[in-house]
């Protein structure tokens, strides 16, 4: 990994994580470590069909269990719970029914119809087991052609049709001229690459899988809800309006979160229907998802299919880009609703100069669960299909996909640059970081590998995708016209205790991202403090400032970063004052440095945090008019997105025999921009890398012709493991953000997104010349196969 | 019939529920738990030991992996009954008692081997096993060491830090055995 | 996912084992490391109403040579086979060890309870297959002892009775090398074969996660085998593809794990043989 130097401060240096002690000793506390006193434990009955009509619901047996304490239908609830809030809610968009258990008809396999809450997991599944419903089956939709079919069954009878919702880009914005239509640059074209690609529908699979632990308090009444998401704000304003309490009477805690990768980023069903009965039944209540149960019960994303087109002129330079996609969406919308799709029209464009789009996506309902947000949110998605038209179209117009790649990256000097589909990209060198990738020493290594594997007998190939990558979501004034319904901006409130330590509590919530290293090192930074004066607190309603959206869209770094920032220079400026109150100076002659406050060019000792602090709280010889206390709160809202980018190049190597693929090795150039701890920034992207490397090969939820799921445990759903992965080259340039006030990009999300292109990439190269274009993730053995077996070109 | 069960410490009562007797972590625990409790349920809500996690109740995963008498097992896969009058080291259990963290511990935490944190406990356990192979005489290449490893999921990191502190601890191992 | 409950035994002797078993009027499971049932506890595809634990029962220990024959007791780990100096004399099967599950699971599950599960992809019913061993049945009325090759009748299905107990496998110490050879895409697809000579010399041939049992492949039995040995083992591969293992591809696979496993056993006279120096 590039070593850059070592900066002053901590901001920018590998700390080792905070998190690390308690991680190793088994004293992470996650919800499923949450216990009450008199606690009950619900568990949910699913449907085990992909549509049906519900005839009856029997519970008696099931409530004659010993220990049972409350069974209910979702007909006993419609008038209890209201209906959920949807976070993405696009222009024209419909919904199902939104309440946590359906009523009169199931969508699909895994749709909530009763609950159980009783003594314990045991107890309650042994009543679950006893409840019988009668189900008339029906017809199930199980593909996106057969939901538009003019014929086809309807799951929402009063749509009219399966159409949940469609976008389209350009969009016309009036004042400014008409976009360029793309239609004519594709037929002046002098070369016109198109190709159908499939992105299957996958899962997060957090190793915690989700959970809800809710405390029940007489007075008011008051809940305290343990959750296990990104976003405990949302989660409290979900609650609140769903149950018609208050969000004052409830206080939702996310402690450590076991694993979300956006899975958890917005409301579920048992969110609300754990406190609802936490209030019914007057006591605790928990809830533990399953690992079964999570395949249908937690949200899957991707699950797209996109015919793309891209024009050329005779110098290979992009001249017009033309999609038409279908977003599989499950049974109705999340509460992220049509998101991922609508990002992924949004963000096609990727890094290269377009100038002409024409893409219109449509989302459709089938008899699956419904889709939502994964690590990448829709650009896995857009990339994957650019990329591999890009490599398509190389080979169609005799150039290297490197060159060809080069010649319509947008160049550094167009930046700031706005996108067809009007995204503005902040900051970046693109051309520069493709070049550094290839002089690396193990690109070298990946050609010489190559060339072994193939003396070897074995098929082996190198491939390349690009990509760049949405970050510090977002600009509260952008979120209404994109069908955001909420705020992008964050907040952090800092304290300098009396003691003089500082306390910050950021609303953002860590789950592996190691927030709590990050931020203290940014605000030890800006404090002047060691870096063990700093606590980070998370995750709590009743400590943390509101925030909308919470972990989610790799804002944390920039955002919540740059919160932080406003909230420590609020505080130092306070002490400021009060140290020139103390020194008899003006604030506009003392200096801040090392942790202490001194008049400048005194040669006087200065004042400590503690000395600063002891006055701020004692409150009675402070500034004229101040108030007492050393709490401020920082919030900031980014004027515009920041684009971080960057390069994979991946090595295949086939077995010839199985057709099984292995990567063995795989370069990762990236910039995010600065790096608040390189050490986070890389596991985040080695991390990335290997869940991009199971979209691509290993990973799907494939759904029979009776809407039945492939997967409900991991014998099923092949997450990679440790031998599978490659040797990792990681290397990084910086280009900060003018839009964050730490120049931070994000860098969740990066891993997952051109990972999967540059695999695939790399398996075409190593088929046979006049093999049939790999278009659908993952690539399994069996087409590989079929992909060897092409007679080679001559 | 002449058959008996096996002899409870305590009656066996109409639930079922008997009283199961462990040490875990060199302290005894003696609790009421039904023939279908697991064990992993036993050590997490009977003796408080809340750092053994569960993830799929399959084997798949490894989370809820302990040490049986000195050998890894899944707890998710052993009922608790199976486990009475047993040694039980649990991820709580690996550190020294005055704290202190083992090797495979501290390399963690160097190597960044942990993200979310949650399938830790059941890699700290398969690594422990692991080296206590090593100490007594077992060598592993990184390819034996990969296909150890792959008993457990972690969805975090790539493996990559949990693969290079368990090298770097097996390293420390083979470095002692020589000096 | 948790089992549904059930009465708990856990005797003490074979006898009271047995005895319990003719008693029993319902479901019963057998307990051994649990590896294979208790899955099936937890997800309540299995809900016995009686759990016989014969973890500690003592005659189902050890692990003996008696002539050319190594005697496992069915509650005997497989990592305790694997590990194990006289069951090293049967290289194949610690060789096909080491691809059941992963330590942790070894160190529980029984090489007995495998075999008794049946399960169709699985290596150990395989090995006793190949090599002819010898389940030792247990019941009430006594012993009976069960060739491999009337043992298995169907995925998850044997000849078992009821009211018997498997109490010990029996293999053959071969005296000539036998191999092993695996080839699976992850779980899936997941095809063993097994190769070698039995003690007349004879070519044998088994491959299992080809249909409902591991099968012996027709060889002729002659010691040169049939002419494509590989393709008469796919020829067994039954219609029941999976997403990830398709009839065709498992064929494949197949033919791959032969290939692999014959390559070790019978020498290839047109392959330059190592040399001494070679081998160093």
């Amino acid at each position: 990994m590039t070593v850059t130097e070592q900066p002053a401060g901590y901001v920018g240096r590998s700390i080792p994580s905070r998190t690390g002690d308690r991680f190793v000793r088994g004293a992470g506390r996650y919800v499923d470590d949450v216990h009450h006193n008199r606690e009950a434990t619900l568990v949910v009955l699913r449907s085990p069909h992909a549509h049906a009509r519900i005839v009856s619901i029997d519970t008696t047996a099931a409530r004659a269990i010993d220990g049972v304490y409350a069974v209910a239908t979702g007909a006993e609830l419609f008038d209890e719970i209201g209906p959920q809030q949807y976070l993405w809610d696009l222009p024209g968009q419909k919904t199902g029914h939104g309440r946590p258990l359906t009523v009169d008809k199931v969508r699909h396999v895994g749709e909530p119809v009763a609950v159980v809450v009783a003594r314990d997991q045991y107890v309650a599944e042994d009543a679950r087991d006893a409840i019988e419903v009668v189900y008339q089956p029906l017809p199930a939709v199980t593909t996106v052609d057969q939901a538009l079919d003019p014929g086809a069954p309807l799951l929402h009878e009063e749509w009219g049709d399966n159409v949940q919702v469609r976008a389209a880009w350009p969009v016309a914005v009036p004042g400014l001229p008409e976009p360029p239509d793309a239609g004519a640059a594709l037929a002046g074209a002098h070369t016109v690459v198109r190709e159908t690609f499939t992105t299957s529908r996958i899962l997060a699979t957090s190793m915690e899988t989700r959970g809800v632990v809710c405390d029940y308090d007489p007075t008011g009444p008051r809940l305290t809800i343990h959750t296990s998401t990104q976003s405990p704000h949302q989660i409290r304003e979900g609650v609140a309006a769903m149950l018609g309490v208050p969000e004052n009477r409830i206080r939702v805690i996310a402690p450590d979160v076991g694993g979300a990768f956006g899975m958890k980023a917005v409301l579920y069903p048992e969110e609300a229907l754990v406190p609802y009965f936490a209030l019914r039944l007057r006591r605790p209540v928990r809830f533990t998802e399953q690992r079964d149960e999570s395949f249908v019960a937690s949200t899957p994303s991707r699950d797209q299919r996109m015919e793309l087109e891209i024009g050329f002129d005779a110098d290979a330079r992009i001249v017009g880009l033309r999609a038409r996609y279908l977003i599989d969406l499950g049974s109705a919308p999340s509460t992220c609703g049509a998101g991922t799709g609508w990002a992924t029209g949004a963000l096609l464009c990727g890094p290269y100069t377009v100038p002409a789009v024409d893409i219109s996506a449509t989302a459709v309902v089938t008899n699956k669960t419904p889709l939502g947000a994964y690590r990448g949110f829709g650009q896995p998605e857009a990339n994957f299909p650019l990329e591999r038209l890009l490599d398509i179209a190389a080979s169609q117009l005799g150039l290297d996909p490197v060159e060809l790649r080069r010649r319509n990256l947008i160049p550094p000097e167009a930046f700031p640059f706005t996108t067809a589909t009007g995204q503005l990209l902040d900051s970046g060198d693109y051309p520069q970081m493709l070049d550094l990738a290839l002089d690396r020493p193990a690109y070298a290594d990946m050609l010489r590998e190559r060339d072994e594997i193939r003396a070897a007998g074995r098929p082996a190939g190198i491939g390349i995708a690009f990509f760049n990558e949405c970050t510090n979501f977002g600009p509260s004034g952008v979120f209404p016209l994109i069908g955001i319904t909420t705020g992008g901006w964050d907040a952090t409130s800092a304290t300098v205790e009396p003691d003089g330590r500082v306390r910050l509590v950021s609303s953002q919530t860590p789950m592996g991202q190691d927030l709590e290293t990050a931020f203290a090192q940014l605000a030890a930074d800006r404090f002047g403090v060691p870096l063990d004066h700093v606590t980070v607190r998370f995750g709590d309603t009743d400590s943390s400032h509101y925030t909308a959206y919470a972990s989610g869209a790799s804002r944390a770094a920039g955002i919540a970063g740059s919160s932080l920032i406003l909230a420590a220079d609020k505080a130092v400026d306070k002490m400021r004052r009060i140290a020139a109150h103390l020194l008899e100076a003006d604030p506009g002659d003392v200096e801040h440095s090392d942790g202490e406050f001194r008049v400048r060019g005194a040669g006087a000792a200065g004042l400590s945090y503690a000395t600063v602090a002891a006055a701020a709280y004692q409150g009675g010889n402070l500034p004229a008019g101040m108030e007492p206390g050393l709490e401020t709160l920082g919030a900031f809202d980014p004027q515009a997105l920041a684009f971080s980018y960057g390069v994979v190049v991946a090595l295949v190597d086939v077995d010839p025999h199985t057709g099984q693929v292995r990567v063995p090795r795989m370069i990762f150039g990236h910039d995010c921009g600065n790096q608040l701890n390189p050490r986070i920034v890389d596991a985040q992207i080695v991390g990335g890398a290997l869940q991009g490397q199971g979209a691509a090969l290993t990973e799907e939820i494939v759904y029979d012709e009776s809407g039945q799921p492939g997967a409900t445990g991991f014998a099923d759903y092949l997450v990679p493991i440790a031998p599978e992965i490659p040797e990792l080259d990681v290397f990084h340039t910086v280009t900060p953000t003018p839009f964050a006030l730490n120049g931070a990009k994000g860098v969740g999300e990066s891993g997952v997104i051109a990972a999967p292109s540059a695999i695939v990439n790399a398996l075409q190269d190593a088929l046979p010349a006049g093999a049939a274009p790999l278009t659908s993730i993952p690539v399994l053995p069996e087409r590989v196969l079929d992909g060897l077996a092409t007679e080679p070109a001559r | 019939m002449t058959t008996t069960d096996l002899p409870p410490t305590a009656p066996a009562r109409p639930t079922g529920e008997r009283v199961l007797t462990m040490q875990v972590n060199g302290e005894p625990v003696a609790a009421l738990a039904e023939p279908r409790t697991n064990l992993a349920d036993f050590l997490r809500e009977r003796a408080g030991r809340t750092g053994t996690h569960t993830s799929c109740h399959q084997g798949w995963c490894g989370a809820c992996t302990v040490l049986v008498d000195g050998e890894s097992a899944r707890s998710c896969l052993t009922l608790a009954v199976q486990a009475d009058r047993a040694e039980i080291t649990t991820v709580e259990g690996v550190e020294d008692p005055d704290g202190t963290l083992s090797r495979f511990q501290q390399a963690l935490i160097e190597h960044t081997g942990f993200q979310c944190g949650f399938c830790t406990p059941g890699f700290v356990v398969l690594g422990t096993e692991i080296i206590a192979e090593a100490r007594a005489g077992a060598r592993f290449d990184r390819a034996e060491l990969l296909r150890r490893l792959s008993a457990n999921i972690c969805r975090c990191t790539g493996y990559a830090g949990i693969v290079d502190a368990l090298g770097s601890a097996l390293d420390h191992v083979t470095g002692e055995a020589g000096a | 996912m948790r089992p549904a409950p059930f009465r708990y035994r856990e005797p003490r002797s074979l006898d009271e084992a047995c005895a319990v078993l003719a008693a029993e009027p319902g479901e019963v499971a057998v307990l051994a490391g649990g590896q294979s049932l208790v899955p099936q506890l937890n997800a309540r595809t299995r809900t016995p109403e009686l759990v016989l634990a014969i973890g500690r029962v003592p005659e189902l220990g050890g692990i003996t040579v008696d002539g050319d024959r190594l005697r496992i007791g069915a509650a005997v780990t497989q990592r305790t086979v694997q590990r194990d100096r006289l069951a090293a004399r049967v290289p194949v099967l610690t060789e096909a060890l080491g691809h059941v599950g992963h330590v942790p699971t070894r160190n529980r599950g029984t090489v007995g309870g495998s075999i008794a599960f049946a399960d169709p992809t699985a290596e150990l019913p395989l090995v006793l297959l190949a090599l002819g061993g010898v389940a030792v049945a247990h019941s009430a009325s006594g012993e009976r002892r069960i060739p491999a090759a009337e043992l298995f009748t169907g995925p998850f299905r044997t000849t078992l009775r009821p009211d018997e107990l498997l109490a010990a496998v029996e293999l053959p110490v071969p005296d000539r090398p036998w191999a092993f050879e695996q080839r699976h895409f992850r779980r899936h697809a997941k095809v063993s074969a097994v190769a070698g000579h039995d003690a007349g010399g004879a070519l044998v041939i088994a491959v299992t996660g080809v249909g409902p049992t591991p099968v012996v492949v027709p060889t002729g039995r002659a010691a040169a085998g049939p002419e494509d040995p590989a393709g008469a083992a796919a020829d067994l591969v039954v219609p029941n593809g999976d997403r990830y293992g398709s009839v065709p591809y498992r064929r494949r696979l197949v033919t791959v794990a032969v290939t692999g496993a014959l390559s070790r056993i019978v020498p290839d006279p047109t392959r330059h043989t190592p040399s001494r120096e070679d081998a160093a």
